[in-house]
């Protein structure tokens, strides 16, 4: 089962309590500290890394693209960002900060896709809207060719939002959208049985993220659910399944490590501290 | 069954996240959205809620005939609301703080009391439906840790490093910074645990502009006391950080987001000393959440659930415009320590 490292601005999957959170933002402040555990999570078998846009772990990889045999991913958007330029600007203003930040052959990439849904702009269709917004996002994450992103997960909150909103039409859009910048896509959720369910509906096949610990914690509905559209997609390997809040305070990381096994998890979800 | 009829007031964040929440609950039907802007017309029904919607909140009540309303505007128009809403006997909602002063909360309450037969309302202070806050609850009462004798408690949030605009920076619409946008959820956990203090004094600070970015404060109750300080203006904290810890002559207490412990002295009558814990996963699943799809924060949805089932029941939902008011109380305490340099302020002086 793989190992992989977790971006430590994405305190959301890494971790329960907003004051470890801090407390390990503090220790990756230091540049020399990250490079330190890069270097000993590489020695330690892990090949792959998780990281959001804008972080100063994605500035490192951004600095000194092919220092480590990672595969990158990236989850978008940052969601800490999000909420707080939603909040202070409204959406529209959120969307045009991240477009202002585009080069002008992305902006025409963008704008190609809009035409391709023009009754749908029109409508303001959440799936149109919201993808035209992630596409922003990530030309963050594709500003330079020495720097390659293998997969883009879609943030749980954005997959859960789209979820809840019945918007179907949301998830192959998505897919779309991150295979034009040549990357593999991803969901991550905190409903992994609903989420199986209706890609099973659409067809739709993409890269999976999701809680899975003994406790059921953040498995929705319930954790026997979860299991279940776990099973049902462990023969298909178009569909690699990982876990994140596999390993809970309270619970032994043996158990914790024994269950991921028992459910053939394609990787685990690791923070960054664990390298330090 | 028949569902209930819901509509909803306010477009900003809160009110497409309450949407988003309502959407999944199989006993309503939402019947209606109103908000002054226009043009979030298209926005909403391109995410999928194809429903009436109105410019005007009277037009939606007329029209759409809701039994309850969730209402996510800013706190300086609640007492408009509360008011058309009282008229027509429809239960309200209303997103925290209750109102943007005292005064206009407790206009608010004088309202609901005398109406003839009042309908249900409640306040957005979610954390009353936190597993760990109410666990915290039952073990204060239960006297796991004894008396109290001392606490302090914080939250802190890294959202303002620089000067804002907008309607968070008009204390009448707003009702001020810090204290009432994020203090507000300690001081609703403070009374929630420990019942309203008798006296507060308090100090704020202003880092970027009209409304204050940083509050301290002390608490007295009968026969102790307790500190509290809030800040979003905290780099490193992108999540909203609660934590409080509480002394009692047979115990400590912590509880935060994520973990709740009691540490017992050998004083204890009953318990030998030692260390317990809880965290979120050793409590069931509301039943809300298993029906629905989770948004990642269960108490928003519980907080919901309980609203719409408390129409037409005749109960109180778990947090009612009564208890807003005695935060209300407590936010305007905290303003009126601040302009008198910190000067106790007697909770009866503002009856």
């Amino acid at each position: 089962m793989d190992k992989i490292l977790i971006d430590p601005a994405l305190p959301e999957l890494a971790s329960f309590s907003p004051e470890a959170s801090f407390q390990t933002g503090l220790s990756f402040s230091r540049l020399e500290q990250q490079i330190t555990s890069l270097d000993s999570a590489i020695q330690n078998g892990v090949k792959h890394v998780l990281c959001t846009t804008g972080s100063p772990l994605f500035q490192v990889f951004m600095d000194q693209p092919g220092r480590w045999p990672f595969s990158l991913a990236a989850v978008v958007p940052n969601f800490q960002q999000f909420v707080r330029d939603t909040s202070h600007f409204g959406t529209i203003g959120a969307a045009l900060m991240r477009v202002k930040k585009m080069s002008l052959f992305q902006m025409m990439r963008m704008g190609l896709f809009c035409a391709g849904y023009i009754l749908q702009v029109l409508q303001m269709k959440f799936e149109i809207l919201m993808n035209t917004f992630l596409m922003a996002e990530m030309s963050q994450l594709f500003k330079t060719k020495k720097l390659k992103i293998d997969q883009v997960f879609l943030h749980p909150q954005m997959t859960d939002l789209a979820l809840a909103l019945g918007r179907s039409d949301f998830f192959p859009l998505y897919v779309k959208v991150v295979r034009t910048w040549g990357s593999t896509p991803g969901f991550m959720t905190r409903n992994f049985a609903p989420l199986e369910s209706l890609l099973k509906r659409t067809g739709v096949q993409a890269s999976l993220m999701a809680p899975f610990n003994p406790k059921g914690y953040g498995m929705n509905p319930s954790r026997e659910e979860c299991e279940k559209a776990r099973e049902a997609l462990s023969s298909n390997p178009q569909i690699p399944v990982f876990g994140f809040h596999w390993n809970l305070p309270g619970v032994g990381t043996e158990e914790s490590l024994a269950y991921a096994t028992r459910l053939k998890l394609n990787g685990i979800a690791v923070g960054l501290d664990s390298f330090l | 069954m028949t569902k209930k009829r819901i509509a909803v007031i306010g477009l900003g964040k809160m009110g497409l996240f309450h949407l988003s929440i309502l959407k999944n609950l199989p006993e309503i039907e939402i019947v209606g959205i109103s908000d002054q802007n226009t043009s979030l017309k298209k926005m909403v029904h391109g995410m999928g809620f194809d429903v009436p919607f109105f410019d005007s909140m009277d037009e939606l009540i007329q029209t759409a005939r809701p039994e309850g309303i969730f209402a996510c505007v800013p706190p300086g128009f609640n007492p408009s609301v509360a008011e058309t809403c009282l008229k027509q006997g429809v239960a309200l909602f209303l997103e925290k703080p209750m109102a943007a002063s005292l005064s206009d909360a407790r206009k608010i309450l004088a309202a609901l009391s005398s109406h003839p037969a009042p309908p249900a309302n409640g306040i957005g202070y979610m954390m009353a439906h936190y597993p760990l806050c109410q666990q915290a609850k039952k073990l204060i009462e239960e006297g796991a840790i004894g008396e109290i004798r001392h606490y302090r408690g914080s939250i802190l949030l890294g959202d303002v490093f620089k000067k804002q605009e907008g309607w968070r920076q008009n204390p009448a619409v707003s009702g001020g910074g810090v204290v009432s946008v994020v203090g507000s959820h300690l001081l609703f956990l403070i009374r929630f645990l420990l019942g309203l203090p008798e006296e507060i004094s308090a100090q704020t600070i202003h880092l970027f502009s009209s409304v204050e970015d940083i509050a301290e404060g002390r608490f007295k109750h009968a026969g102790y006391f307790g500190e509290f300080y809030v800040s979003w203006s905290r780099p490193g904290y992108s999540d909203m950080a609660l934590q409080l810890s509480l002394e009692g002559t047979d115990g400590f207490m912590e509880l935060s987001d994520s973990m709740l412990s009691v540490h017992t002295f050998e004083s204890h009558p009953s318990e030998r000393p030692g260390s317990r814990v809880w965290y979120p996963w050793d409590f069931s699943k509301p039943q809300v959440l298993q029906q629905g799809i989770d948004l990642g924060r269960p108490g928003y949805a519980a907080q919901d659930h309980d609203f719409v089932s408390s129409i037409g029941s005749g109960r109180a939902p778990l947090v009612s415009w009564k208890e807003g008011y005695e935060v209300q109380k407590m936010i305007e305490a905290v303003y009126h320590s601040q302009k008198q340099g910190g000067r106790p302020v007697s909770l009866k002086e503002l009856e």
